[in-house]
């Protein structure tokens, strides 16, 4: 089943709708601490590479 | 093609809420949205009512085409010490279920091999799916349960979702500022959650039959 299938099966409330995507946004934009965001630019030059 | 129904694709998962199962409950609701199934649970009904309350799961069993029932942790509990009687009695309700929709069908997890044939004799013959306790077990079970074809999702895609909402726990749990995810509005925003991911991550990759990012 699609995100929007599950939506509108679970009846979900628009807050609801709102918290699960700010989870997501937040995942997608990758780690927030600078110790987290360094590691992973380099992992990503090293690939690059 | 056939369009399948929400129905068709809807899991009623009676599981216990402790903290100790949280990382296995996790593990059904990332199984399950992997696979592409809708996860229901008793969760979703207002405790508002007592006699209303049990038709109303009786209902949302009957909404789902699928029950799953995990036996593991049917022992007495050492804080109460009283015995845990209600993964049994909806699963009572769900036998009962299938003899009205015959097209119902129940599912039974356990963690460990033949207890269920001394926890439950009246079962003998159905065979549980072993899933030992652990994140990892849950979702093998849930393949040989619920992915008619042995494809996409493999297991490393479906441990790769597992991490993902894993994450979004923690931070859901850090957002509300509660210590259990157990209640209605933390599972709809989980179940949503794991979906859009999945939906946006990591199912145009299955279906191009790459593996997901590590």
């Amino acid at each position: 089943m699609t995100a929007k299938e599950i939506a509108k099966a679970l009846r979900m409330k628009p807050s609801e709708m709102r918290v699960a995507e700010a989870l997501v946004e937040r995942l997608l934009a990758g780690p927030r601490s600078p110790r987290k965001k360094k590691a992973r630019a380099a992992s990503a030059s090293i690939k690059s590479a | 093609m056939k369009r399948v129904g929400v129905r068709e694709r809807s899991v009623f998962i009676n599981v216990p809420f402790d903290s100790e199962y949280e990382p296995l409950y996790l593990a059904q609701i990332a199984g399950l949205i992997g696979l592409g199934f809708l996860p229901r649970c008793v969760l979703e009904i207002p405790s508002a009512g007592k006699a209303i309350r049990l038709d109303r799961i009786l209902q949302c069993i009957r909404a789902c085409k699928y029950s799953l029932h995990d036996l593991s942790r049917c022992g007495v509990d050492p804080k109460s010490r009283c015995a845990r009687f209600n993964m049994p009695f909806e699963l009572g309700l769900a036998v009962a279920a299938q003899s009205v929709d015959r097209d119902h069908k129940w599912v039974l997890f356990e963690s460990k091999s033949f207890r269920l044939q001394k926890s439950l004799s009246d079962l003998n013959g159905f065979d549980p799916h072993i899933h030992r306790g652990t994140p990892v077990g849950v979702l093998h079970a849930l393949r040989n349960a619920f992915q008619r074809d042995r494809g996409r999702p493999n297991l490393d895609d479906l441990r790769a979702l597992l991490r993902v909402v894993n994450g979004m726990a923690r931070d859901l749990k850090a957002r509300s500022r509660s210590k259990s995810l157990y209640d209605a509005s933390s599972f709809r925003e989980l179940v949503r959650a794991a979906s859009l991911v999945a939906d946006r991550r990591y199912r145009p990759m299955w279906s191009r039959g790459r593996g997901p990012r590590p």
